[in-house]
């Protein structure tokens, strides 16, 4: 199956193609609040480079979030919009899931994402081959989250270890951090982490298809 | 030439199928106005929340009633400005989705630009050059127009938009939001002449010179409105209808008298009353009358047209790509977009 996966979660935009689990092109670049901009001529130049036409795309991936709001719903209006129009499926992916993929380590991870105002969404994840989600995302401070996470070896990746890595050592001392390369979600998590999903016989409804949201609207300002 | 026309610019989730510019095969707008309502004004974060949910059922509702499916689309035309840039984002990436997967061509329409072409619904034959005053809860705008696609700003607020006036002061009176369409009905039942508010041209009485510039301010006339309500015995009726009625004749005789000096400075054909406070009856009348004096045509679209809507953006979405313009997949969103230079992305 040939799958298109879309990551706007975060300021690295990240667009790619894959048969099946395997990448075929990926375009990556940092967009800071240039999302809407950039995506649809990324996507364009992607078909290019692969000679795929539309036609081919025979699903669509997409990363939902925590992430910031704006990009991920120009990522989820830009994929539903087309697995509309092409009547082909979509599979939503969260962000959180796509970072634990894309950080190389054994044994558990904590994937945390900056959602900005002082909190953190996390979530935790065992990690062979593919990756288990073992507890929900909880959003919050920092310290709120670290102390939720069981004793013993762990592995920390995502962007809120740019901000927050000291806070995360402090309290685990033991804590092992990610490579830094590996922090933020890219596409071809996404497409791996949504061909998953396909493969299983999963979908998602492209009406309910939107953003999971770390807080409420009038919170936001 | 079938346009898809997508407009998400602030509290309404909007989509159409035009023929040819003028006919129109559906028109459907999802209000968000009772979201806001308990929040007297729009929040830009639950607006763009609530577009995300509404747009592909908005969308499938414009192609089930017109009866045109996706694959007979010519072209799709969406507002990339002005409004809020959350809410905008969420209609142009849907728009530019739509145009790369289908292979269409994507026109970006600014959002003032759609309102005046619901002129061109009404009246597509309508005579240059025109004078357009596009007065909403965002705008109060004043635009000559010598032909298609060209517009000079002659003047706008300083301040508040005369729709966001009509809501400030409804809100504070505890009536519904959006509070025009409050204040006229309310205001039927009031003596205009009643509550002393100060004259539109205030500009004139404190500096001793004529008021002569085409820009407005309702900020003045606001405040002494709301310091009128304040003052005054609260449950009272009748004071209350009459504070309407007041308010209204004065916001509406300060944007007629503008309106006609601009039209005469240009010396038009036609003048285009456009935007939610077109609604508003009296000022229909008003500026009915006074161009009937003037000799000059008048258009004002239905209110279905007038306020925020898809059709007037697949409309102008069509003047647009006849002249030769298309924008590329590039096309951003804008908070700030001049009617005057419609800045990248679109080129003849
Ligand atoms: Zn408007």
């Amino acid at each position: 199956m040939r799958i298109l996966a879309i990551e706007t979660a975060t300021s690295l935009g990240s667009v790619a193609l894959l048969q099946d689990g395997d990448p075929v092109a990926v375009i990556t670049e940092f967009v800071p609040r240039r999302h809407l901009e950039w995506l649809a001529p990324a996507l364009r130049q992607l078909l290019e480079t692969t000679g795929w036409t539309v036609a081919q795309v025979e699903a669509v991936a997409v990363s939902t979030g925590p992430g910031s709001f704006t990009s991920l719903r120009i990522g989820i209006a830009t994929a539903i919009t087309w697995a509309r129009a092409k009547g082909i499926p979509a599979a939503g992916v969260p962000t959180l899931d796509a970072v634990a993929l894309g950080t190389h380590a054994a044994g558990l991870v904590c994937a945390m994402l900056d959602v900005r105002r002082g909190e953190v969404a996390g979530a935790l994840y065992t990690r062979d081959g593919s990756i288990h989600r073992i507890m929900d995302d909880i959003v919050g401070p920092v310290a709120h989250v670290v102390e939720r996470l069981p004793a013993g070896p762990l592995t920390f990746s995502g962007d809120a270890l740019a901000r927050y890595a000291d806070a995360v050592t402090a309290m685990r001392p033991d804590a092992v951090l990610a490579p830094r390369a590996q922090w933020s979600p890219t596409a071809v998590s996404v497409g791996r982490l949504g061909w998953d999903r396909l493969a299983r016989g999963e979908q998602d409804d492209l009406y309910r298809l939107w953003p999971i949201y770390a807080r409420a609207p009038v919170d936001q300002a | 030439m079938l346009i898809l026309g997508i407009e998400t610019s602030c509290d309404e989730t909007a989509a159409a199928v035009v023929r040819d510019g003028r006919i129109i095969e559906s028109n459907v707008i999802a209000s968000q106005a009772d979201l806001h309502r308990r929040f007297g004004g729009v929040v830009p974060e639950l607006a763009s929340r609530k577009h995300i949910e509404r747009l592909l059922p908005v969308i499938d509702e414009a192609l089930e009633q017109s009866g045109v499916a996706l694959r007979d689309l010519d072209a799709v035309a969406v507002t990339y400005g002005p409004g809020l840039v959350g809410a905008l984002a969420v209609g142009v990436a849907a728009a530019k989705s739509l145009a790369l997967s289908l292979d269409r061509p994507l026109v970006g329409v600014n959002h003032l630009e759609g309102h005046i072409y619901a002129a061109f619904l009404t009246d597509p034959d309508l005579p240059f050059p025109a004078l357009a005053l596009v007065v909403s809860g965002a705008h109060t705008d004043l635009v000559g127009m010598p032909d298609h696609g060209q517009y000079h700003v002659l003047g706008r607020t300083r301040d508040d938009a005369a729709g966001e006036a009509f809501d400030k002061i409804a809100r504070a009176m505890g009536l519904g939001y959006p509070g025009g369409p409050e204040i006229d009905r309310l205001a039927r039942m009031g003596d205009p002449r009643a509550v002393p508010l100060p004259a539109p041209m205030a500009f004139r009485r404190s500096s001793g010179r004529v008021d002569d510039s085409l820009e407005f301010s309702f900020s003045g006339i606001k405040t002494a409105a709301l310091r009128r309500l304040y003052a005054a015995a609260a449950g009272d009726g009748q004071f209350k209808a009459n504070l309407a009625a007041g308010f209204q004749r004065v916001v509406v005789e300060v944007l007629v008298d503008k309106t006609m000096r601009a039209a005469r400075s240009l010396g038009v054909k036609t003048v285009i009353v456009v935007g939610g406070v077109a609604a508003n009856t009296l000022l229909r009348a008003e500026v009915e009358r006074a161009c009937a004096a003037a000799g000059y045509r008048l258009v004002v679209p239905p209110p279905l047209l007038c306020t925020d809507n898809a059709v007037m953006i697949a409309a102008a979405g069509y003047y647009r790509l006849t002249r030769g313009y298309r924008s590329d997949l590039g096309l951003g969103a804008y908070s700030d977009l001049s009617l005057e230079q419609t800045p990248n992305n679109s080129s003849p």
